[in-house]
């Protein structure tokens, strides 16, 4: 192909209307002239400003928070913060993740599908609002905050698997903890996996507690003190299921007990012991 | 760093060290005219707004596929928005006739602004009116040909089978159409500046 021909050729390759086989012999002719490839250039310019020629439409700004949501990864979970002390922190609180949580599988999915559902609303709503050049501040915040519950229940739900990996599978240890007076009854039975990096503490027949008082777990170390893992409050039938997530779940554990501590729990225990397990 | 004064291509090169405040300034500089461009094409808003999030997930992920050497940013990122919205209009089957002159489509959005970058806007609008003109200066035919090219994605030799026209008729309407435009754009003294020019006017990639 000589320049003449290939300068016939440039309007055409620039609005991409060439047909394959001549687009490819121009371009083999383009990657070796110079003059011609600064002819095409201009050409590509010319092409480029045809799109100025399409009716101007605004995109919706939920676009943009769509596009910008999927730039980098969500920032943490603001909202919902889920201690994950190891004991070596000794810090306030082991990490009782949920109370119950093997039976709220179904539950929490439910919770997520209707997260889902709302999000799907408010991004409607939200393109709605738009349109109609009204304030979209308030809707794109709880788009957002709905997003962060949406993640943090997902979170649960995996946590949840892990679990009951550990319970189906029999963990790699168990501890059994006996009730005290005044709750002589009260059993738990505690499962540990350090594979899956969590422990699964099963309660049962804990007595119900007044609203000025409240559950409060305690694990302790050789040579140190009790360090809390949180306070809970058990199901109607006197069950409580709480998953504990430690760096170290049984390897230097000597001590595993429940006390009744006032509500919002205590920095060491004060209340009795109403189910204690010893090594 | 002063984002809405930095240009296009300084911006780009921010790209690359995933500066996130760089990447929505040129979003708010060009997202209503990838979503316009997309738009004319594919006549559908879930497809335009796709194609918008495509191509600018492409300029984040991929900034180093913009090379300045080849021209200038803004013909790049409306070539790859054309060129994506032509893809997708192919992979759904749906290659339509587009008329000279259509009229925009129901439920397409409200009218927007040409960019959230006032001075630009300006510049913009005005290229907007300068190649309309041009075109509206075409015989009917070659600017039926051109606009069959670029919005519909036809080759000539599709475009001469949509019109039942010779191919060369068609070859000579695109040629003769395009050296028209080129020649109405230089007198309105768009398009082919040089860059100081182009930084000191109106060019379709330079920064006011």
């Amino acid at each position: 192909m000589n320049c003449e021909e290939a300068q016939g050729l440039l309007d055409a390759h620039s609005l991409g209307a060439l047909d394959r086989s001549e687009a490819g012999r121009l371009e083999k002719h383009l990657a070796g002239c110079q003059e011609c490839r600064r002819l095409h250039q201009e050409a590509v310019e010319a092409s480029a400003l045809l799109a100025l020629a399409a009716p101007l439409r605004r995109a919706s700004p939920a676009l943009r928070l769509r596009l910008r949501q999927r730039l980098a990864p969500r920032p943490a979970l603001r909202w919902f913060p889920a201690p994950r002390l190891s004991w070596a922190t000794g810090a306030a609180a082991l990490v009782a993740v949920s109370v119950g949580a093997l039976t709220w599988g179904g539950f929490l999915q439910t919770q997520v599908n209707g997260l889902k559902e709302d999000n799907d609303r408010f991004a409607v709503l939200y393109d709605e609002l738009d349109r109609r050049g009204e304030t979209v501040d308030v809707l794109q915040k709880a788009l957002t905050d709905a997003a962060f519950r949406q993640e943090h229940l997902q979170n649960l739900l995996q946590e949840q698997d892990q679990a009951m990996r550990v319970v189906a599978l029999g963990g790699e240890g168990q501890e059994d903890l006996v009730g005290t007076l005044p709750a002589s009854e009260a059993r738990g039975r505690y499962m540990w996996s350090q594979e899956e990096g969590l422990g699964v503490l099963f309660l049962s027949n804990l007595p119900q507690l007044p609203e000025d008082s409240t559950y409060q777990l305690w694990v302790t170390r050789e040579g140190g003190s009790p360090v809390s893992g949180g306070t809970f409050t058990p199901q109607d039938d006197g069950s409580a299921r709480l998953i504990v997530r430690t760096s170290d779940l049984a390897g230097t554990l000597t001590g595993m007990a429940i006390t009744v501590e006032p509500a919002g729990g205590s920095t060491t225990p004060t209340g009795d012991i109403v189910l204690q397990g010893q090594r | 760093m002063n984002y809405t004064e930095c240009p296009d291509e300084e911006l780009m090169t921010q790209l690359s060290r995933q500066d996130i405040q760089a990447f929505e300034t040129l979003y708010d500089r060009y997202g209503n005219l990838v979503y316009s461009v997309s738009l004319r094409i594919l006549r559908d808003v879930q497809a335009a707004e796709d194609v918008v999030q495509d191509v600018f997930l492409r300029v984040w992920r991929k900034p180093d596929h913009y090379d300045t050497a080849r021209g200038r940013f803004l013909t790049w990122l409306l070539s790859v928005a054309r060129n994506r919205a032509i893809d997708e209009q192919r992979s759904r089957g749906r290659r339509q006739r587009f008329e000279v002159g259509s009229s925009p489509l129901e439920g397409e959005g409200p009218p927007g602004d040409e960019s959230d970058d006032p001075a630009l806007a300006a510049v913009l609008a005005d290229q907007r009116t300068a190649i309309r003109h041009a075109l509206a200066g075409l015989p009917p035919e070659q600017r039926s040909a051109i606009e069959l090219a670029y919005y519909g994605g036809l080759t000539q030799q599709e475009i001469s089978r949509a019109l039942g026209e010779p191919l060369g008729t068609v070859k000579t309407r695109i040629r003769l159409g395009m050296q028209k435009m080129r020649a109405a754009l230089a007198t309105a003294r768009l398009g082919f500046q040089s860059e100081d020019e182009l930084r000191g006017s109106s060019g379709i990639a330079g920064r006011p």
